[in-house]
């Protein structure tokens, strides 16, 4: 049987922005299932006096901004700020709430490194790559002494994700390779080698495959896995869609021309959103 | 210095005349105003004059010979156009014109006031009249909910309930005459009731004529048989000449009677009063303006589970909406609950969201409005609103009829 929340406060006219997780909370309600859905992300830019004031200006919740200032006010624990928050808003149940003071409690106890990984994992996560590119830089650049190779060969590999997922696999394959020499991870080395497919470089593929002697079986499973990755949907339409402005060309340029530019507009809206921070 | 309360002002309109009562603070009891200081002549002709740039209203736009216009209550209800000195004037702004005067009437007399809520009583009420009063209102920035517009029957029970127990006892009759015709409201109390459940039936009888006195006296005894009545009202000008004998005989036996014509109006103002909470009001009154069943949803508020009242039985079917912004969890339907106000057993009819988007788990923020299309049935919308930007809203709507 369902359930109906009955929403109190009012929807923001002004949203407010949490840096590094959306641009845009328009109400209570956002702002709870993102404290749940971000844990690792909450810091002093979003616990702050901004906060408390947009909760009374645009949500009309004084009460609540009120009780979140004493907070500040008393130099209270994050948790309890976000304790204050979620018990009043009443979005999360009693369980998810709970769970959400029990990571944040737990952070406030962790090894600086530990906290800063998990907030970098959660920015990559989140696909804001350049903002996780560079909280895994900051923390490669920290006192890394009492910290396994095998977790910084991670973060090399999850920094070569994320220029992976921005289309830069040179600097992808870079950090990948990195990796492997860090952790031996045989993952690191197969995503270092998909990068170079990823830019259609058989030659390099093959070059990279003997340099770290990657057996045949390997090697042509890789290439089969994807060829198979490259038949999704997206491929499909985008082939479809290739055909036809080829076939527009031909016919009417201007209509091709036309297409084409935007088409071109939507990628670079889709890149540029990808580079958000 | 601003009084605490509003002035809460009755205007009792018919097709002829208004009648303004007002009541403020300081004030013991309601006073019904003339236009004219000193007199106790309370009617008002409803027209309207321009002259000299100015708007004249009642007896001085009367008084202004052929350049007045008259009759704007029926003239507005028919979207009459009228031309006067040059220019064309749409009725219904004449009229607003008009109550905009007697509105500001008692608010002449001693202090300025900061608010005034605002009241008018008319003989009967569908939804062009609904709709043409809340459009006046609207133009004469009075909001909404300082604007109400009630039926003769409902301003008789504000009035008599507010008298003296003694008044209202028993049943209590008002016979309304204004020359052709006799309307008889009978009021009767559920006293078995909490709150009190007040009932009040309604009878014209077209042949009747002022001056009849045989006549009426055999309508008082009809009436009356077998009934305990403890007061009757006469209102109208039917009543103004002295030709009630038998009837008036009959009575003044065992009962209380009052003439007088400013009834509906004083019922008017102290409508508004009991509305604002201002006196304890142990009664109930559901009139056929007034939804007629409570609709309401089961809701999750603060944790805990509540019911929140979309439509309550006594609104005014005319003015009433209900609208709240929920989160859906565990499925996509609503379910809405029914009950008659005298009842304890609820009806429940669901609302299927078919065709939301899959999203996770209160993840859809849906507003839902419900209003009257009748005295039992709503018209229902439901939007998507999706969840900010992180589930972008369809702004689909689905839009339902329910009765009880």
């Amino acid at each position: 049987m369902g359930e109906l929340l009955l929403c109190a406060d009012k929807v923001a006219t002004k949203p407010f922005k949490w840096h590094g997780v959306i641009e845009k909370i328009y109400s209570l309600e956002e702002l709870s299932y993102l404290l749940k859905k971000n844990t690792f992300l909450i810091d002093d830019n979003l616990i702050s006096e901004e906060l408390c004031d947009w909760i009374e200006e645009e949500t009309c919740n004084k009460e609540l901004a009120n009780k979140l200032r004493m907070c500040l006010q008393k130099d209270e624990r994050k948790s309890v700020f976000v304790m204050v928050l979620l018990q009043e808003v009443g979005y999360l149940t009693p369980k998810e709430r709970d769970n959400v003071l029990q990571l944040m409690r737990e952070m406030e106890t962790k090894p600086k490194f530990e906290v800063d990984k998990l907030k970098a994992d959660q920015l990559l996560k989140n696909g804001k790559f350049i903002s996780s590119i560079k909280e895994y830089k900051q923390l490669l650049a920290s006192e890394l002494e009492n910290v396994n190779s095998t977790k910084i060969g991670n973060i090399w590999h999850n920094i070569g994700t994320a220029y992976a997922r921005l289309y830069q696999f040179d600097d992808a394959r870079e950090n990948f390779l990195k990796a492997y020499a860090l952790n031996a991870n045989e993952l690191s080395l197969e995503m270092a080698l998909l990068t170079t497919l990823c830019e259609k470089n058989e030659k390099k593929f093959n070059e990279l495959a003997e340099e770290y002697d990657v057996d045949i079986v390997k090697v042509n499973k890789m290439k089969r896995a994807y060829e198979n990755y490259s038949f999704n949907n997206d491929t499909v339409n985008y082939m479809e869609k290739t055909h036809s402005l080829e076939i527009l060309r031909k016919n009417d340029y201007r209509q091709y021309e036309k297409d084409t530019n935007e088409i071109i507009i939507e990628l670079k809206e889709e890149y540029r959103k990808l580079c958000s921070e | 210095m601003y009084d605490r309360i509003p002035c809460y002002i009755g205007v009792d309109l018919n097709e002829k005349f208004a009648m303004v009562t007002y009541f403020k603070e300081g004030m013991k009891d309601p006073e019904t105003v003339s236009q004219i200081i000193g007199s106790d002549n309370f009617q008002i002709p409803i027209a309207v004059a321009k002259k000299d740039d100015i708007w004249l209203y009642g007896k001085e736009a009367l008084e202004c010979g052929e350049l007045y216009i008259d009759d704007l209550y029926n003239r507005a209800l028919q979207n009459e156009k009228i031309e006067m000195l040059d220019e064309t004037y749409e009725a219904v702004n004449l009229l607003g014109v008009f109550l905009k005067k007697v509105i500001a009437l008692p608010t002449k007399l001693r202090t300025p006031v900061k608010q005034i809520k605002v009241t008018v009583a008319i003989d009967s009420i569908n939804r062009e009249k609904a709709n043409m009063f809340y459009s006046i209102a609207n133009k004469l920035s009075i909001k909404k909910e300082d604007f109400n517009l009630i039926d003769h029957k409902e301003s008789f029970y504000c009035y008599v309930l507010s008298q003296e127990p003694n008044i209202y006892i028993n049943e209590v009759f008002l016979f309304e005459c204004n020359g052709e015709g006799l309307k008889k409201y009978r009021l009767k109390r559920d006293t078995g009731t909490k709150p009190q459940i007040i009932s009040i039936e309604e009878e014209k009888i077209s042949s009747f004529r002022s001056g009849e006195d045989k006549e009426f006296l055999e309508i008082l005894q009809q009436s009356f048989e077998s009934r305990r009545v403890s007061t009757i009202y006469l209102v109208g000008d039917g009543f103004d000449e002295s030709w009630m004998l038998e009837s008036l005989d009959f009575l003044c036996k065992g009962h209380r009677a009052f003439v007088g014509k400013n009834l509906f109006s004083k019922g008017a103002c102290l409508s508004t009063i009991v509305k604002d909470g201002l006196v304890n009001w142990p009664y109930v009154y559901i009139g056929e303006n007034d939804f007629k069943f409570n609709i309401s949803l089961k809701v999750t508020r603060n944790r805990q589970m509540d019911f929140y009242s979309l439509i309550s039985a006594g609104d005014n079917m005319y003015k009433a909406k209900g609208q709240c912004e929920l989160i859906l969890s565990k499925g996509n339907s609503i379910d809405f609950w029914k009950q008659f106000p005298a009842s304890r057993d609820a009806k429940i009819e669901t609302i299927e969201l078919t065709g939301l988007p899959k999203r996770e788990d209160k993840t859809t923020r849906v507003r839902v409005t419900v209003i009257p299309i009748s005295d039992k049935r709503v018209a229902i919308t439901v939007k998507d609103l999706g969840f900010g930007e992180i589930f972008k809203a369809t702004d689909k709507e689905w839009n339902y009829t329910m009765t009880m």
